[in-house]
């Protein structure tokens, strides 16, 4: 089930949303370690949930670190975009689920990226970063998908 | 379909009756008066705060007093230590401090995070006392075989009045520099809003400062006329109004007393025709709203030059109109209410008079409603247009959520309203043009400049400026400034025979 849509309008709420959607991606390759084991990608799922879970605390950090000199509004972001479903996935759903979260970071990350650009320099170079891993983790996961 | 909100948990409902922090112990006030402490979102009463007599500031002096010889004794290298604890608390307890913030004062859950970093970013600068406090010498410097070296030395007892704008933050201008050059401190923080201040000293009692190296006492005129009268008090950092900073300098400065003393502003945000409306007026729209508008830095006249004029108010309104108004602890949030139902009332009786004088609201932040918060102490952001120099608001600090507009022809009337300003807090150009930025920062007599930036606001290892009736004193907060502040230069002739 889909998590409602965000309103992103403040740097910390598109913190709070980048920090649920780690939190959750992480359960949610958590949950998928035993389901995977049969394909023998355990590895991978345990691989990417440490990964998230390295994300949410990084972005914990940048939250942290803000300076309200270059606090600014932030607009033109559709929080419904970004809509999510962390829940476990049956077996052969686990990976299109993966891949829906992954391409959602992506895309989510890329454009708070270009919006927070000009003001929230460090955060923007943060949410650049993440959004580009996600694009090569949904790169791995399009590949073992289609084996 | 529907948007997600996250609204954040208070800390606690209700703080309590509010004790003093003296000689390291957590004590009653001996006051008859007390003050409800609420909460400006919702109206309700968060806190009972005492409004504390001379006799409770002079205890807190005399624990400081008996608390002085060993602190100055202590290596600067051990005192810093204590400061490395209290930051990592700091950092430990962050999102507690920054809603405290929220809820006690008002300011969105961003702001608040920004306040408790700044004085995080205080508290890690000092730490670095041996060097900061580090005199100079020189070889044969009086004549062959004399040397001559100068030593820092800390002087005693100091005590920092902070305003409600920043009640985190603006102690940390002071108390570290002070503590950590070796005096011992009194802090009288906001009558209005001190919930943080108590958190950060139970945090402060946790690093183990030793009893009476720095104390808190509640409090209001009587406390503050204590602090400026009190003989072992051997100077006092301020911030607040101009009109009380000229009577705290006066009257503390009489007693022989070092005085530092923050007061309002009126501060300009320049926009040339050259400059990139898309990317500025954000950040313009931050100095403005930001905080509510209640920040000493705060962008509260903006002037367009010549053909800047019709577009940036047609996109700053536009702008402005859209912000979201709400609980600061609800992160959606992008300004929040304004301190208190008095002050409240006094933002929008400077809105009716500057419409009563001729200005046209373009934006009218009068009876905003609040959904869920009808009992908050809400201003919408407003705009006034067509004001002239004569009007109270264009001369007057309202210290609210309201921009007057002002059209000028050229960067020379705007740099020379800004000389004739009895205030001089910050200043503010926005242009793509490098020479006029120049000459804005070398002309402009303001003590923070911006350029491209609404809110220049010095970091903890630059002097917080401020000139003219914003600032009175010789040594500004913060940085360098501050470590002279706090101490007294022994000059020292020496020769071995």
């Amino acid at each position: 089930m889909s998590t409602a849509a965000p309103e992103l309008a403040t740097f910390g709420s598109i913190l709070r949303f980048a920090i649920e959607l780690e939190a959750a991606t992480s359960a949610f390759y958590g949950s998928a370690v035993d389901v995977l084991k049969k394909d023998g990608l355990e590895a991978l799922a345990r691989e990417l949930s440490a990964q998230h879970a390295s994300r949410h605390r990084l972005l914990e950090r940048t939250r942290q670190r803000v300076n309200e000199m270059v606090l600014e509004p932030i607009g033109g972001l559709d929080g419904s975009r970004y809509a999510f479903d962390p829940t476990p996935a049956p077996g052969d759903a686990v990976l299109a689920r993966a891949l829906a979260l992954e391409e959602i970071a992506g895309r989510f990350y890329a454009e708070t990226s270009a919006a927070a650009r000009q003001a929230l320099v460090e955060a923007s170079r943060t949410f650049r970063k993440l959004g580009e891993e996600s694009a090569r983790n949904a790169g791995r996961l399009r590949g073992l998908s289609e084996i | 379909m529907a948007q997600k909100t996250t609204l954040l948990p208070e800390v606690k409902k209700h703080y309590g009756d509010l004790k003093n922090f003296i000689g390291g112990a957590w004590v009653e006030s001996s006051a008859s008066e007390w003050l409800d402490d609420t909460n400006p979102a919702t109206g309700e009463v968060i806190a009972r705060v005492p409004l504390s007599p001379r006799a409770d500031v002079d205890a807190a002096v005399r624990a400081g007093l008996d608390a002085w010889e060993e602190w100055r004794e202590t290596p600067p290298l051990s005192r810093a230590r204590y400061f490395f604890t209290l930051r990592d608390l700091m950092e430990q307890h962050f999102e507690e401090l920054a809603r405290i913030v929220s809820q006690d004062h008002g300011k969105i859950i961003d702001e608040a995070r920004g306040e408790v970093r700044r004085a995080i970013e205080n508290v890690e600068v000092a730490a670095g006392i041996p060097s900061l406090m580090m005199g100079y010498n020189l070889e044969d410097g009086a004549a062959a075989g004399i040397d001559e070296e100068v030593l820092y030395q800390p002087l005693g007892v100091f005590a920092g009045i902070s305003p409600f704008n920043f009640p985190a933050m603006v102690q940390s201008w002071f108390w570290p520099y002070a503590v950590a050059t070796g005096n011992c401190w009194v802090a009288k923080p906001s009558e209005q809003d001190p919930l943080v201040q108590v958190r950060l000293f139970e945090l402060i009692e946790m690093a183990g400062f030793p009893p009476g190296v720095v104390s808190m006492v509640h409090g209001a005129k009587e406390a503050v006329e204590a602090v400026c009268d009190h003989p072992d008090i051997r100077g006092v950092s301020f911030v607040g109004s101009t009109q009380i900073a000229k009577l705290v300098y006066a009257r503390a400065a009489s007693h022989g007393k070092r005085v530092q003393c923050g007061g309002g502003a009126k501060n300009l945000l320049v926009v040339l025709p050259d400059a990139k409306l898309d990317t500025i007026v954000p950040n313009m729209i931050s100095s403005v709203y930001g905080t509510a508008g209640e920040r000493c830095l705060a962008g509260s006249v903006i002037v367009g030059i010549g053909e800047a004029q019709g577009p940036l108010k047609a996109k700053f309104t536009a702008h402005a109109s859209k912000l979201k108004l709400g609980y600061g602890l609800d992160e959606s949030t992008q300004m929040g209410p304004v301190i208190s139902r008095k002050h409240q009332e006094r933002v929008l009786g400077y809105i009716d008079k500057g419409e009563d004088e001729g200005a046209k609201p373009l934006l009218d932040g009068r009876g905003v409603k609040v959904p869920g918060y009808e009992h908050g102490y809400f201003v919408g952001p407003t705009v006034l247009d067509g004001v002239t120099p004569d009007m109270t608001v264009a001369k007057e600090e309202i210290f609210g959520p309201v921009a007057s507009v002002f059209e000028m022809d050229d960067l020379d009337e705007a740099i020379a309203w800004i000389n004739r300003s009895p205030y001089g807090n910050a200043a503010s150009i926005y242009t793509s043009s490098g020479k006029a930025a120049r000459d804005f920062r070398y002309r402009a007599r303001a003590g923070s400049i911006g350029i491209n930036l609404g809110i220049a606001a010095a970091m903890a290892y630059f002097p917080f400026g401020g000139m003219k009736n914003s600032f009175f004193g010789d040594l500004h907060p913060q940085g360098r400034d501050a470590i002279r502040f706090f101490t007294e230069s022994k000059v020292v002739i020496t020769r071995w025979v």
